[in-house]
């Protein structure tokens, strides 16, 4: 049985290679996109509803913290849309040529308390947050840099447990109790809804965080999918996932 | 360069391997701006970051070194139902990704985990603490020290450790003094890999501890928060990682061999000196007054059952085909193997009963092997003094019982030296002197002289030859002559029973097993006398016997095919060869004949045989 498939496999190969194979790549034009981890909820669909208004296109997802992007980009990955958590980010990508034009305003996102199903600490505000086990992002990544400029704003200075490394850290430590409460972005808890409660508070609007997008392809397609995204349809999306006007 | 032994692809393979290992090293380290490295690595988060992980990798690696050596330990050597299954378990952490080991371990120790609450009561919080860290490392870095120990201990075997239970010492004497050292090399190789683990330990360390500068932020998370910033800074921080694990590892190294060193040189220079007082107050140590041993047991799995009863000071030789249970009768007495039902006694001490069965540690009884079986990582003195010191012996007192018996069995002048550096003959004499300085009432002995070359054996024999003279001791052989120098009397086993006992000389003389008579290199013969004939199958020999039923042994060497005025004709019925001689059987009889002569016979021929009267003993039967 092994032989035949081993049989099988040579056979499909030579036929690819003899340019036999239904040309999948020339029927489906595809444009690939990097995004931010905490886009996670929203490209997929962005993507469906790009593909049934261009039929016969492709749309190939690729989703990581926004700094890994960036270095796969300046590495030479090949994907033609980036999005990015922040402008920091973009910054980077544009620094090493890689856009075709400047990167646009995607959306905006607010930091928002998070806590335990029930809110066993019974958090209310943010000045509850200073004599509470507290998680946050490190200030060396977006959500942190925006939670250090509340801080300011506020006055009222944080004593973390932890400082994680990216939004998922932390949801999973609160999720699990540890932490009476983290802070992350308003759509990260609107995203895990089942597992955690969001308690907003007003000063968040000091520390908003801006996505970008830009093209780093320079097929049409590229261009189309940005615009779809910028469209009313993507706004409408966006809009429904927590993320603030541009 | 030595490639004896190695294909070539397989060195081209190991190049190809060594590349893609060292390549992308080499990648990172050309990248990096090296005037950048500097500050970089001096700055307070990198500082606290190689501090914590160094402290907290060390921590685990004790932890995984104090829990991983017992259960390798119990893993290689006990054996228990759900094993396998247990040993899979161990090594879950190997394919849990770590990420997924931290979200357990939370599930284990956090607040709302299985134990947390307990950890509550208590007042001690795990999460988000340093000692959560240690726990993280610890999980995913034990795998890796079990798994190298436990292998190195199944190679290891379990044949050292058994003597040592038979020179007197206890289970934890035997670990530490036996087990570990030999296992040492293992040991360090396990214990630098669970280190280099726990150094580079990431995603449980995340999940499960947090990140917080100085309390659980060790340096693989630093470098993952800064690669967020900038690459550059994160490689420039992995290469100080490297950097500082090869130095902890190498450094350990040093300490090792250190250690070795100082435990040598200064010992030497020192036991010399001693030795020489001590050679003179050697003779206080005198043999212990001989005991008797007697036996009386049954093994049903193994058909076996024997009584057997050793006199004070009487060394008996047991033989018997292979199968006969000689290495049941010895796994009885020094304790490996326990019997059905039965009893054995050393002197006033029970070995076993019905009721108790005393540790082969506990038991007056020393075993020597055909293998020497010398400690290797032991000098020779060192694993003389073992029994002694089992025992409780001090220091000095054991040095002193050691000489002695180096000296009794002749070998005081191998004392310094390492038992690999020692020929079979050397290292036997050595074995001799240490299951001797354990001071057994009873001597076990197991083909002691059988794998040593022909120039070495004369010498152990007439020693030990010696050494049992006064001694009970019970010696298992497959050669006559060392029975008879050797044993004052002969057992001879046959499928799990005793077939007969005799003093040598008469055993094989006159002997009533074809064992028995074919060690003796006899024929053994059931006929019956008869009007001044020995009467076997149809062929009467004259010999002056009473009548009745007898045995009649026959030596082939003295027997003649010529004819004679006794000789009878008989046909030859095979023909067998025997190395420098050939066998001729010819119906009941044979004839030992030159291999020239007996290429001239073919089977069927009808010969003249004639029978000396040297050739032939009869006795009744």
């Amino acid at each position: 049985m092994l032989r035949a498939a081993l049989a099988a496999g040579a056979v499909a190969g030579a036929l690819v290679v003899s340019g036999c194979a239904p040309a999948a790549a020339e029927q489906e034009a595809s444009v690939t996109v990097f995004a931010a981890a905490s886009l996670t909820g929203v490209f997929p669909e962005l993507a469906e509803r790009f593909e049934a208004e261009y039929p016969g296109t492709r749309v190939e997802l690729s989703f990581a913290g926004s700094s890994d992007l960036a270095v796969q980009l300046v590495e030479g990955a090949p994907a033609d849309v980036f999005a990015s958590a922040d402008e920091a980010t973009m910054q980077r990508v544009a620094d090493a040529g890689l856009l075709q034009e400047p990167a646009a305003s995607l959306a905006t996102n607010a930091l928002e308390i998070a806590v335990p199903v029930g809110n066993p600490a019974g958090i209310a505000s943010f000045a509850d947050l200073a004599d509470a086990t507290v998680v946050v992002c490190a200030p060396q990544v977006p959500c942190g840099a925006a939670t250090e400029r509340v801080e300011q704003a506020t006055g009222i200075a944080l004593s973390p447990v932890s400082e994680e490394p990216s939004v998922t850290s932390v949801l999973g430590k609160v999720a699990a109790g540890e932490a009476d409460a983290g802070l992350v972005y308003r759509t990260d808890v609107l995203a895990a809804a089942d597992r955690v409660e969001g308690v907003p508070f007003p000063e968040s609007s000091g520390a908003v965080n801006r996505y970008l997008i830009g093209r780093t392809g320079e097929s049409a397609l590229a261009r189309d999918f940005v615009d779809f995204v910028l469209g009313p349809e993507g706004r409408d999306v966006l809009d429904a996932a927590g993320f603030g006007a541009p | 360069m030595k490639t004896a032994l190695v294909p070539r692809w397989v060195l081209a393979l190991a190049a190809v391997g060594a590349v893609f290992v060292v390549l992308p090293i080499v990648a990172m380290a050309l990248r990096l701006d090296w005037t950048q490295l500097g500050p970089l690595v001096a700055s307070a988060e990198a500082r606290d970051a190689l501090l914590l992980s160094l402290r907290t990798s060390l921590a685990s690696t004790v932890l995984c070194v104090v829990l991983g050596v017992p259960m390798a330990l119990v893993l290689a050597r006990v054996r228990f139902p759900g094993q396998r299954m247990l040993r899979a378990i161990v090594l879950l952490p190997l394919v849990l990704p770590p990420v997924v080991g931290g979200i357990a371990l939370l599930y284990t120790f956090g607040r709302r985990g299985l134990l947390g609450g307990a950890f509550e009561v208590l007042g001690v919080q795990i999460a988000f603490s340093t000692l959560a860290v240690v726990i993280a490392q610890t999980f995913v870095a034990l795998p890796f020290l079990v798994l190298s120990l436990e292998g190195a201990l199944r190679a290891i075997g379990t044949r050292y450790e058994e003597v040592a239970a038979t020179l007197g010492a206890r289970p934890t004497r035997v670990l530490r003094r036996v087990t570990l050292p030999l296992a040492l090399p293992a040991l360090l190789s396990g214990t630098v890999l669970s280190f280099a683990r726990a150094l580079g330990e990431f995603g449980a360390t995340l999940t499960f501890a947090g990140s917080l500068q100085g309390v659980t932020r060790t340096m693989p998370l630093e470098i993952y928060l800064q690669r967020e910033l900038d690459p550059d800074a994160a490689i420039a921080l992995s290469l100080l990682l490297v950097v500082v694990a090869l130095v902890v590892v190498a450094l350990a190294g040093r300490l090792d061999a250190r250690a070795a060193r100082l435990q040598s040189a200064p010992a030497r220079v020192e036991r010399r000196a001693r030795e020489r007082e001590q050679q003179r107050q050697s003779a206080r140590w005198n043999t212990p007054e001989p005991v008797a041993l007697a036996l009386e047991a049954s093994v049903a799995d193994r058909g076996w059952q024997v009584a057997l009863d050793v006199a004070p000071g009487d060394t008996v030789a047991v033989v018997g085909p292979n199968g006969a249970g000689k290495s049941t009768l010895l796994g009885l007495l020094a304790g490996g193997l326990r019997a059905d039902s039965g009893r054995a006694t050393v002197g006033g001490t029970v070995l076993f009963d019905g009721r108790a069965h005393l540790a082969p540690h506990q038991r007056p009884v020393a075993i020597l092997h055909q293998d020497p079986l010398l400690f290797p990582h032991l000098s020779v003195l060192e694993n003389v003094e073992f029994g002694p010191r089992s025992r409780g012996m001090s220091r000095l007192e054991a040095r002193a019982a050691a000489c002695t018996w180096l000296a009794e069995a002749d070998a005081l002048d191998l004392a310094e030296r390492m038992p690999r550096s020692l020929s079979g003959g050397q290292a036997q004499r050595v074995a001799v002197a240490r299951a001797l300085a354990a001071e057994p009432g009873v001597l076990l002995l197991d083909e002691p002289l059988s794998s040593l070359d022909v120039a070495a054996a004369p010498g152990i024999r007439s020693m030990l030859a010696r050494v049992l003279a006064d001694r009970t001791a019970v010696l298992v052989t497959h050669d006559v002559y060392d029975a008879h120098v050797l044993a004052d009397r002969v057992v001879v086993l046959d499928r799990g029973h005793v077939a007969e006992v005799r003093p040598p000389a008469e055993l094989f003389a006159r002997p009533r097993t074809r064992f028995a008579a074919q060690l003796a290199g006899l024929e053994l013969l059931e006929g019956r006398m008869h009007d001044g004939a020995f009467e076997v199958d149809g062929v009467a020999l004259p010999v002056d016997a009473a009548d009745g039923p007898a045995w009649g042994a026959l030596a082939p060497d003295a027997v003649r095919l010529e004819a004679t005025d006794t000789s009878v004709d008989l046909a030859v019925t095979l023909i067998e060869p025997r190395g420098d001689h050939v066998r001729v059987h010819l119906g009941p009889l044979a004839a030992d004949v030159r291999p020239a002569d007996a290429a001239r016979l073919a089977v069927g021929d009808v010969v003249p045989v004639t029978v000396p009267a040297q050739a032939l003993t009869v006795y009744g039967r």
